[in-house]
């Protein structure tokens, strides 16, 4: 089942790709959170000591690529050079648009597809990153590529 | 002749609300970034409109649970939300329905 079009339309790459919505929309949780490997938060950095999002205590509330490299690194993940398949090992892809604004995160899965919850919309799988990539003032391009063992947490 | 300019009635603003969370929920649904989320134009026309939307935002909460909570921060300069449920759409929800109750903007 494809999205609606007017929801493919924000994305150029995504009818040129295989891809298959996996889940209903959801307002509960967001692609940082579903990356993270949960569906019951709202996760994204906010100073505002009254805001209404979810996001590690351990990690500056900062609207930066190191602020998000930060919680996945507590999560066990460290920086990796490719989005290709390696066995044993579970990847995620951060995108920044084009003020270098984390805007997305994708999660590989055990067949090297990915998987993105698309803000308050379904969750997706892909087969390409590049699938939500080309609108630079929307997801923008994957900046930073992690990984950790799908076993546990890497030492 | 003067013309009379017509006071905006509850279903004029009803019917300006529905079209504002509409676009917002079209032009907004694929972002996960909160600040973007509360930036967006219809956002912020929506908190324009003050006190009169707030039992309009929570029927919204109460029907279709969205992020709704900025605004109604803004608006009614009050936050029901204790910070452990910060993030917990369902959690925040009730929070600012019980809040709505408590202040007569629901019943």
């Amino acid at each position: 089942m494809p999205l609606e079009p007017y929801q493919e339309a924000f994305f150029p790459n995504l009818n040129r790709v295989e891809y298959r919505v996996t889940s209903d929309a959801s307002t509960r949780y967001n692609c940082i959170a579903w990356a993270a490997g949960t569906d019951a938060d709202w996760w994204w950095p906010d100073p505002d000591p009254d805001s209404d999002t979810y996001w590690p205590a351990a990690v500056a509330p900062e609207e930066t690529l190191e602020s998000f490299r930060a919680v996945f690194e507590s999560l066990g993940y460290r920086e990796c050079a490719t989005d290709e398949l390696e066995p044993g090992f579970e990847k995620v892809a951060l995108f920044v648009d084009a003020d270098g604004l984390p805007t997305h995160a994708a999660r590989q899965l055990t067949n090297g597809n990915w998987t993105s919850k698309l803000g308050r919309w379904q969750d997706i799988e892909h087969q390409f990153l590049d699938a939500l990539a080309g609108n630079a003032s929307l997801y923008g391009e994957v900046a930073l590529l992690l990984r950790r063992p799908r076993n546990g947490i890497q030492p | 002749m003067q013309q009379q300019i017509k006071a905006a009635t509850p279903a004029d603003l009803a019917t300006e609300f529905h079209a504002l969370a509409d676009q917002w929920r079209r032009e907004t649904g694929m972002l996960s970034s909160s600040s973007k989320m509360a930036a967006h134009p219809a956002y912020q026309k929506i908190i324009g409109m003050g006190d009169a939307v707030i039992p309009l935002l929570l029927r919204e909460l109460e029907e279709r649970p969205d992020h709704w909570f900025a605004a109604l921060r803004a608006i009614s300069g009050d936050n029901p939300v204790p910070r452990e449920y910060a993030g917990r759409v369902p959690k925040m929800c009730e929070c600012w329905l019980d809040w709505g109750r408590r202040k007569g903007y629901i019943s």
